[in-house]
């Protein structure tokens, strides 16, 4: 008997127990039952046969309807199941007897390149990365990419997300390591291979772990090849202008950045680069300097200084103030800084009280005991009319131990209803600031609509103006949480800081904006 | 344990021991013994099973209910087969409820089991990942159009379901058109947009069964989607391993029938064949080793599109490269139901004046006649 027939007699011995009930079952049942058990224990079903003998023998009179039941139903799990899975394999056996073989259209696998790739550098063009790479033989390959996020302020140290990679990357990542394609998805051209973002491979990121071949010299008049050279850039009266070969070189926002670094300390005019250039056409572009290599054109922090070479012509306490805002970048004796921040800390003096607070903030340096003499300032007849400066200090210093009153904020506000010059932002962060404390709904609107002129392509306070709209806004903001964030780009602050060094105001706006790690290298390197 | 749980716990315990005495009497009697005061009895016992919150057992009794009435009205629809199977898989689901009553389970606990009246949804903690696996439409009896997305989540590793939701006598009845409608007043993006791309959704809402709720204060942001990867989790080599997913699911008797989901890359597909008289599509296609499958859909109504989708699967310029599908098995054959085809290398669609590129075509809403490879 086969399974097949043996599972049908088996649901067949159900229905008969059910249309005829526990209560009294069929009396030819037991024995049928009994016939299954052999069947299914010569089919080698000894389970079907322990459940199909069970039944049976509750069937007899000394057996209730509860241990019927089980039965019955222990022999219908079993029997379903076992049904199932016999149909399924009757099921794949069929197919497999209506097999054809191999089909003739059979889908090749999709065609692609397996290869192994050194990184060069990275192009930007249009919101579009060009990954130009050298494959083994030395050959010119790009992968193209479209992240759907990236920081355009520092491409190599912040994470994008890549269609090529299929996931968040670090563009340093990438190109501090080696690339693996497989099966990847491309077109050759007379001059390189291009692939893209690919459905069903990526590349994958593996660690430098031999040399890349060599890297010829770019032809002269190439227009389009990757290959080593030489690039000039000038400072001009609209900003930096490169050349290689006499071709021009594009310079970036970041490039330029960098080249504003290199010439801060010795003030030239002139740098020359040995790197990497792709050549576009008539023009081309820097992809990496030096060996190892450096990305001026992705990297903000390629060209860093070590503190010591600002710290050393300060005074003993502007050094103290610029090695505490520094610390939390490159570290230092934290202790020292606050000993030698201290003084100046509690001085009765404003404007010094304030520089050393403000730096001391940086390694934690609590404020000292209440001085009232930011209160007794403030509370001047003649506070509200004073130096913007001067009041900003004196609130900063205030707020230090709790905010300044509404009161006193409205008589401070009111002092200073003169006209409002939109150029003068340590004037409107004043005014925000006495706004929020005065009258909180109206800060916001006022500060917003100040703000819309801080966007990227406008022309920017200097650094002092900045850092007070910065401290202004967080006062703001964290009253008011509507307040929309200041929409200032990162690499356009830093400028900004860069520009006004070495005065301890650029360094402090340099603290402020998060471009310490962009100036300064870590101790040691 | 407050007052209210306490409660539905009792009625709970009460309800199996009721149940166990219906099934034990109907099993006593037997069928040729069953009168027409069963289905009221039935029917008792179903309010008692809504009343402690067994939603599970009360659709099931009443489906008893139904296939008993057609046994005493001598329907020649009535199977004593199916009539025996329900009666064990309630049984079973009764005993099932029991154990875990005893091993000190609360109502929440047992939703998987029993069921819930009304679905809720929890709040998921990390934001959740999500890559489409198909879209479809669909048109109910009680005058709902919708369109239900499925994804692969790999946060949970599960799989989850979207769906937009309007009455017809407001929109009609074409779900291809509520594809492009906002999935939310939160969520200004299209059910079409989230089933063309992969997402991070914040906020999100998932109820046990695995619906997502993209309401409220839910947010979704793209990210890169991991392209053929998205669908391992559901690739089959060939028809035996969808057999093999197929037997997988039905090893519990309890668990539900849901057909599974479901990638092949098919290598030949056959010529399409109209069944009016069963109001289907037939298309018999074949893997890379010869296994034969039926690619098969029904002709309702709002599946016009994807019937004339089946006929352009062997067609050079939309051939697909893969289907995400849900597989049966009938008698003999092994059956897909193709929800959307996969291509290797982006294929452009022309919807209206634009052009989109996707490795995917969603064939219950997007026709294969504006696909270009």
């Amino acid at each position: 008997m086969s399974a097949t027939t043996l599972l049908a007699d088996v649901r067949a011995a159900l229905r008969v127990l059910w249309v005829g009930g526990l209560q009294r079952p069929d009396p030819t049942l037991p024995s049928e039952l009994a016939d299954l058990a052999i069947a299914a224990r010569a089919v080698g079903l000894e389970g079907l046969g322990d459940a199909l003998t069970t039944l049976q023998v509750s069937l007899g009179p000394e057996h209730d309807a509860h241990e019927r039941f089980a039965a019955q139903r222990a022999l219908w799990v079993r029997s379903s199941l076992l049904a199932e899975q016999l149909r399924l394999h009757l099921l794949g056996a069929s197919l497999h007897e209506e097999a054809e073989g191999t089909v003739a259209e059979a889908p090749v696998l999709p065609p692609g390149r397996d290869t192994e790739l050194w990184p060069l550098g990275v192009e930007v063009r249009d919101g579009q990365l060009q990954l130009h790479c050298l494959d083994p033989a030395g050959g010119w390959v790009t992968l193209e990419d479209r992240p759907l996020a990236l920081d355009p302020d520092d491409l190599a140290n912040e994470p994008i997300t890549s269609r090529l990679f299929q996931g968040e990357v670090c563009l340093g990542d990438v190109l501090d390591g080696q690339i693996e394609l497989v099966r990847h998805p491309g077109v050759a051209t007379a001059a390189r291979w291009v692939g893209g973002p690919a459905f069903h491979t990526r590349p994958r990121l593996r660690s430098a772990s031999t040399a890349s071949p060599a890297l010829p010299a770019l032809p002269p008049g190439a227009r389009l090849a990757v290959g080593t050279g030489i690039v000039t850039c000038r400072r001009g009266p609209d900003g930096w202008v490169a050349s290689s070969g006499g071709v021009p070189v594009a310079v970036s926002p970041l490039l330029a950045f960098d080249l504003d670094k290199r010439t801060r300390l010795d003030g030239t005019d002139t740098v020359r680069i040995e790197g990497v250039l792709v050549a576009r056409g008539d023009r081309r572009v820097l992809l990496s300097e030096g060996e190892p290599p450096a990305f001026p054109t992705l990297d903000p922090a390629t060209t860093r200084w070590p503190l010591s070479g600002w710290t050393t012509p300060l005074p003993a306490d502007e050094a103290a103030q610029l090695g505490a805002m520094a610390w939390p970048v490159i570290g230092g004796d934290r202790s020292a800084l606050a000993a030698a921040l201290a003084p100046a800390a509690s001085s009765a003096d404003l404007a010094t009280r304030w520089a050393a607070q403000w730096a001391g903030r940086a390694i934690g340096l609590p404020p000292p005991d209440r001085n009232p003499g930011a209160r007794a300032w403030l509370g001047r007849a003649e506070a509200g009319s004073a130096d913007a400066i001067e009041l900003l200090r004196a609130l900063w210093l205030h707020e230090q131990h709790e905010p300044v009153g509404a009161t006193l904020a409205a008589l401070l506000r009111e002092a200073r209803d003169a006209p409002l010059d939109d150029d003068d932002w340590v004037e409107i962060a004043l005014r925000a600031w006495l706004t929020m404390r005065a009258a909180p709904d109206t800060a916001v609107p006022f500060l917003a609509a100040h703000g819309e002129r801080l966007g990227p392509g406008r022309v920017l306070p200097d650094a002092e103006g900045l850092l007070w709209v910065h401290h202004a806004w967080h006062v703001v903001a964290s009253g008011k949480a509507e307040l929309p964030p200041l929409a200032l780009p990162r690499l356009a602050a830093a400028r900004v800081a860069l520009s006004a060094l070495p005065s301890l105001d650029g360094w402090r706006w340099a603290a402020a904006c998060d471009a310490l790690r962009w100036l300064l290298s870590p101790a040691g390197a | 344990m407050d007052k209210r749980t306490a409660d539905t716990l009792e009625r709970m315990r009460a309800a199996t021991v009721q149940l166990d005495r219906l099934l034990l009497e109907l099993a006593r009697q037997g069928l040729q013994r069953l009168t027409r005061a069963s289905l009221p009895e039935l029917e008792a016992a179903a309010q008692v099973a809504h009343h402690a919150r067994l939603t599970t057992l009360q659709r099931e009794l009443l489906s008893l209910r139904t296939e008993t009435e057609r046994f005493l009205d001598r329907d020649p629809l009535f199977r004593t087969d199916a009539w025996i199977d329900r009666v064990g898989r309630l049984s079973l689901r009764v005993d099932a409820l029991r154990t875990r009553l005893d091993q000190g389970a609360l109502p929440d606990e047992l939703v998987d089991l029993v069921g819930t009246p009304r679905r809720t949804y929890v709040a998921v903690d990390d934001a959740l990942e999500i890559h489409p696996l198909g879209m479809s439409g669909w048109v109910t009896d009680s005058d709902f159009v919708g369109v239900t997305t499925t994804f692969y989540s790999p946060t949970t590793e599960q799989l989850v379901m979207a769906s937009v939701t309007r009455p017809t006598h407001y929109f009609g009845t074409d779900p291809a058109r509520l594809a492009w409608q906002s999935v939310s007043d939160s969520i200004t993006r299209s059910m079409r947009e989230l089933a063309h791309g992969a997402w991070r959704v914040e906020g999100a809402r998932v109820s046990h069964d695995g619906r997502l709720s993209l309401a409220g204060e839910a947010y979704v942001m793209p990210v890169a989607s991991t392209g053929a990867r998205a669908l391992d989790p559901i690739r089959c080599d060939d028809a035996l391993e969808v057999l093999q997913r197929l037997g997988d699911g039905r090893i519990d008797p309890l668990a539900p029938r849901t057909p599974p989901w479901v990638y092949l890359e098919l290598a030949h597909y056959g010529r399409c064949t109209f069944d009016d008289t069963h109001g289907t599509a037939t298309v018999l296609a074949r893997d890379r080793r010869g296994l034969p499958l039926r690619l098969r859909v029904r002709l309702a109504p709002h599946e016009q599109l994807l019937g004339r989708n089946l006929e352009r699967l062997a067609d050079p310029r939309s051939r697909p490269d893969g289907l995400v599908a849900r597989a049966f098995a009938d008698r003999d054959h092994l059956d897909l139901a193709p929800i959307t085809a996969v291509y290797h290398q982006p294929v452009t669609q022309r919807v209206g004046r634009r052009t989109l590129q996707s490795h995917m075509v969603h064939l219950g809403l997007e026709p294969l006649d504006k696909v270009e490879r």
